[in-house]
């Protein structure tokens, strides 16, 4: 299922004095079956965007189209919206906002029970999830509450991942995480991506837009600024977009420069380049 | 002289699950240090006991010669501004710009005065343009923006953030780290502690302190620390980029100085081709 926008834009606190227009006429697809990054400044529109995905956020105007549903400005018309919350599904930002049943697992279940799933039966998918995320049983009746952020980062991920949902949606799943809970997200990621699943990633680490994404989105201001490979970003004048270009990649430029005969788009990761150097030397 | 030294600490939330096992360490005044280790490991408690927002168990946090306890508290939490890992968790005020006068405001800080550091505060975190808006209704970056703000703007002897900018751009985490560096260098007395799972940001520390499921298991140089490859496959960590790229050399054969920079990594590289 690619996602496909079309004028979209939205408006917060509308005919207040803290008006603000945070999506900005914006049309674009997002391609089904790929990993997609979206990063940009602080405040450029990419939570908000996210949230129009499954109708969390109804559009000021223009459409969001997946599939055969077409959320609109008007809420009413949004009938079949429950049917692609089941497909769409969105780790947020905080998430704080994702947590709110008296233990871990019951959290996680609750998606899962909502969509028909016997107790039992969610509670056994839900435990999976957790396994996944790096949380081992000790965890399970804990209150989400009164869990250190990266624990509670990881059971906001379970509860979507126990999901299974179509397209997933991460609002910078790697905030708070630490190095190795990094890695267990992002490879589970590309896991997922392989298993067909159209993958966004809301984040400002540049590695991960290097590394693990196929598409990545720019925004400025409300706007798109920038669409197209991860290479063919970090190889253009990036100064007006707040971004930055991964340390790898910007070695790489240096020793073009320096003409030692490298592919850059091919490296993706350290040990790309040292591959290439390997089979040079 | 000694900021802050903490002696023997222990503390749990319930009986059975003790989080801090017993740590001890000193940090000077002036000092910069990175406090690192994996999720749950008890660093964000460790910060709150420091400010005396969890009572500890055992032990003792001595902050500039002074035993931390209940009737000191207060003017030793004046001393220091902390950032807090969710942001949420620390606004006050309706406004941006009420949120960043609360402490000065009790503090007994002259309006004018006020008026002017919160605007001040406002600008160098980049919110200037944001005083009226509500803190809750502003972006995950916005908000740590404004979080920092509260804590500059108190100007504290002591600086504690908890992943204060997990959340902020490239740029804008730059801006407040060259932010920080700069108030150091015009402060040399102001003591940083900063928790971050930021391998690069902690590298520019002057010391890491690696906690281990509630314990202290290596206080030393970010270059002591990246240079020994055994702790670092001891304690599984992940390593700066330049030095991932040196290890990485070196298994095929590279041979470099001690602590080489990237050019020096470059230089080799190209003259050997
Ligand atoms: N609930 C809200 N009410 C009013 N304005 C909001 C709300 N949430 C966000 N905004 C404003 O809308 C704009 C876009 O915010 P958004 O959260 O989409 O940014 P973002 O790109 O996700 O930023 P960040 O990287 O900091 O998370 C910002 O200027 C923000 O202040
Ligand atoms: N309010 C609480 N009640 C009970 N246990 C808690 C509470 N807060 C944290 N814990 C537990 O204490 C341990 C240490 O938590 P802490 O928040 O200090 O970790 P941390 O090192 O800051 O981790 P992170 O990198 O994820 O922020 C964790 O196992 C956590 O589950
Ligand atoms: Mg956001
Ligand atoms: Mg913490």
């Amino acid at each position: 299922m690619a996602i496909k926008i079309n004028n979209l834009s939205f408006v917060y606190m509308k005919k207040t004095p803290n008006e603000t227009k945070a999506i900005d006429d914006i049309s674009l697809e997002i391609p089904e079956g790929k990993v997609t990054a979206i990063i940009g400044h602080t405040g450029s529109g990419k939570s908000t965007l996210i949230q129009t995905f499954n109708g969390l956020l109804t559009p000021s105007s223009g459409t969001v189209e997946i599939d055969d549903f077409v959320i609109t400005n008007n809420p009413k018309k949004n009938k079949k919206i429950k049917e692609l919350r089941k497909k769409v599904s969105i780790v947020f930002q905080f998430p704080e906002y994702q947590l709110f049943e008296e233990t871990v697992e019951k959290d996680v279940a609750f998606g899962l029970k909502n969509y028909g799933y016997k107790e039992e039966d969610a509670i056994k998918e839900a435990h999976n999830a957790l396994t996944v995320v790096g949380l081992d049983e000790s965890f399970y009746k804990r209150s989400p509450f009164e869990l250190s952020g990266g624990e509670k980062r990881r059971v906001a991920i379970a509860g979507i991942i126990a999901l299974n949902p179509e397209i997933l949606i991460l609002d910078e799943p790697t905030a708070g995480l630490d190095p190795e809970g990094s890695k267990i997200i992002l490879n589970l990621i590309s896991k997922l991506n392989e298993e067909g699943k159209t993958i966004i990633i809301v984040t400002h680490d540049m590695n991960i837009v290097l590394n693990n994404s196929d598409h990545v989105i720019v925004m400025n201001n409300g706007k798109i600024a920038f669409e197209g490979t991860p290479n063919k970003l970090f190889a253009s004048d990036v100064s007006n977009y707040s971004i930055d270009i991964p340390r790898l990649f910007e070695f790489c430029l240096l020793l073009k420069e320096h003409n030692v005969n490298i592919d850059i788009d091919k490296i993706k990761n350290v040990d790309d380049l040292i591959n290439q150097l390997k089979e040079r030397k | 002289m000694k900021c802050i030294e903490v002696k023997d600490l222990t503390y749990s939330y319930d009986e059975n699950t003790p989080v801090l096992k017993g740590i001890s360490f000193d940090i000077d005044v002036g000092e910069y240090v990175s406090i690192v280790g994996h999720n749950g490991c008890g660093k964000s408690t460790l910060c709150k006991l420091l400010i005396g927002l969890l009572e500890k168990n055992s032990g003792s946090i001595v902050i500039k010669g002074q035993e931390l306890n209940q009737e000191n508290l207060t003017s030793i939490r004046n001393k220091i501004a902390t950032v807090f890992q969710n942001p949420d968790n620390q606004f006050i005020g309706a406004t941006v710009e009420d949120d960043i006068a609360f402490s000065l405001e009790n503090m007994n800080t002259p309006l004018n005065e006020m008026t002017q550091k919160v605007k001040e505060a406002a600008s160098k975190v980049g919110m200037i343009d944001y005083l009226t808006k509500e803190p809750s209704y502003l972006s995950g970056g916005q908000k740590q923006r404004v979080a920092i703000a509260d804590a500059l703007v108190r100007e504290p002897e002591i600086l504690i953030l908890d992943e204060a900018t997990s959340m902020l751009d490239p740029s804008g985490k730059k801006e407040i780290l060259d932010l920080i560096s700069q108030m150091r260098k015009e402060n040399p007395s102001l003591t940083v502690i900063s928790i971050t799972h930021d391998i690069e940001e902690s590298y520019n520390s002057d010391r890491i302190i690696l906690l281990d499921e509630g314990n202290l298991v290596l206080s030393c140089s970010p270059s002591e620390l990246f240079d020994n490859r055994e702790l670092i496959k001891k304690y599984n960590l992940t390593v700066p980029f330049v030095v991932e790229l040196k290890y990485k050399l070196e298994e095929i054969g590279y041979k470099f100085d001690q602590n080489p920079s990237l050019e020096e990594i470059g230089e080799k590289l190209w003259q050997s081709k």
